[in-house]
């Protein structure tokens, strides 16, 4: 049985995906110690809440060093929302504040020129566009099926150097939905309230 | 490209039972609410909206006992409403697997819980239900709430810009005199309101065909449409005969047409 260890930052909305895991015959608890993490086999960092928020949380419990250590020691890592944020170098959401730098982007504030049209939050079902084919975590998911859930105001943006595998999802411009480097995975939306795809995503990530 | 959300809306009374309503009133009895969720959520609804319409005339808050069953029983994302009225309730409600949290009648009181709430769990978790109605001189009234006497009523225009200005992340525009009607949207209202708005707007009301929906769609590029009458009855019968996947199909397979008009 796989431990799957949710990293708690005290805002709430970790049910549905426990459950999500827990269908899937894995065990999900929820993680605030150092000791916690050390007993998982892989790590859920969720969404919901603010970056700055986010982040306060974790150095109360003296996280994030720990975190960035065992995530480079190889322990698969999964961000979803906020949490693929985290795992980035900074927010436009918390200015002056770093993120863990596991990944080589930043997260912006969603671009609005056109605000008639495109919306922020951008909430809802979005499709995502593979930019190259060797996705672990959309195995399975036929091109047409890669619809998400997606909530959120602020999104990732690729840097030109980049070269592992990532998905863009199109609001006003084209951002990072979802990113595969070495065992660190992140997904800007919802896998847990994306329908079957959002289950085979989640199965894709742990087996 | 984000498409437009269909989204059931469940309106649950104080025993908590599905209900109904005509312009607020004529209340039919439909049903079991988990039961029909958990249908809804079989048809994979885009999102389902789920109030209390006693809770705040009760000065209680939703049942976090039923919203937990709504979450175990449904896998869709959720919007909850009904008595909300403290940042501990939408902590309680978002934990329990809840994307979204309706707020409305406790914005009379305090429209700053409207920042606080947003400031502390991210306007995406934030959705308020504005709701609105022509009086009998044809003026647009709007309100948080029931709208009673005492009401403080706004200009449409006014109640959304302040709660935009206060945080809020998506806007319900219930249309109170469509609702249960079936003869379709204020579309232009609607388009109006989306011109002046840059966070999601969602039309409930008074939806009772898919040419409704169609029709909205092509004058406005709208994030979300929300029925209770279309998805739970029968066509023109007060039958109960939940159906969704149909519309859900049709939407999908054309809403680009009706919408690239705003991109060229």
């Amino acid at each position: 049985m796989i431990n799957v260890a949710i990293i708690d930052y005290g805002t709430g909305n970790i049910a549905s995906l426990s459950s999500a895991i827990n269908s899937l015959n894995a065990k999900a608890y929820l993680a605030t110690s150092l000791k916690d993490i050390q007993n998982a086999d892989a790590l859920i960092l969720p969404g919901v809440g603010h970056f700055g928020h986010a982040l306060k949380n974790l150095k109360k419990n003296s996280l994030i060093k720990p975190i960035i250590e065992i995530v480079k020691e190889g322990l698969p890592t999964l961000g979803i929302c906020l949490g693929f944020q985290i795992l980035t170098l900074s927010s436009e959401e918390a200015k002056g504040k770093d993120g863990m730098g596991l990944l080589p982007f930043r997260t912006l504030r969603l671009k609005q020129d056109y605000p008639k049209i495109y919306k922020i939050p951008h909430i809802g079902w979005n499709l995502l566009s593979l930019k190259n084919n060797n996705s672990k975590l959309l195995k399975g998911i036929p091109e047409g099926s890669r619809l998400f859930y997606f909530c959120n105001s602020y999104g990732v943006k690729a840097t030109k150097k980049f070269n592992g595998t990532f998905a863009e999802y199109t609001h006003e411009e084209n951002m990072v939905g979802l990113v595969e480097y070495k065992n660190i995975y992140g997904v800007q939306f919802h896998p847990e309230k994306s329908r079957k795809q959002g289950l085979q995503l989640i199965k894709n990530f742990l087996f | 490209m984000l498409y437009p959300r269909l989204i059931p809306s469940l309106l649950v009374n104080e025993k908590q039972e599905l209900v109904k309503t005509i312009c607020f009133k004529d209340r039919n009895y439909l049903g079991e609410p988990l039961n029909t969720a958990y249908i809804f959520s079989g048809f994979e609804a885009d999102e389902l909206l789920v109030l209390d319409i006693d809770a705040s005339k009760n000065k209680k808050c939703i049942s976090l006992d039923f919203v937990r069953s709504l979450s175990t029983f449904t896998k869709v994302p959720l919007t909850v409403g009904g008595g909300i009225s403290n940042l501990d309730q939408i902590y309680e409600i978002l934990s329990l697997g809840v994307e979204r949290i309706a707020l409305s009648s406790a914005l009379n009181d305090d429209i700053r819980l409207l920042n606080n709430a947003a400031n502390r769990y991210g306007s995406s978790s934030i959705s308020v239900i504005v709701n609105t109605y022509r009086n009998s001189v044809g003026e647009l009234m709007a309100c948080f709430g029931r709208p009673e006497f005492s009401r403080k009523f706004y200009l449409i225009n006014e109640i959304c810009k302040i709660c935009e200005d206060s945080g809020a992340g998506e806007l319900v525009i219930n249309q109170i005199d469509h609702e249960g009607t079936r003869k379709g949207f204020d579309i232009k209202l609607m388009q109006d309101l989306n011109e002046i708005v840059s966070i999601p707007l969602v039309a409930l009301g008074g939806c009772g065909s898919k040419e409704h929906i169609s029709d909205l769609l092509k004058r406005t590029p709208i994030s979300g449409i929300s029925c209770g009458t279309f998805f739970v009855y029968a066509p023109e019968t007060s039958q109960v005969l939940l159906n969704y996947t149909a519309t859900s199909t049709w939407l999908k397979e054309n809403f680009k047409q009706f919408i690239d008009i705003y991109k060229k």
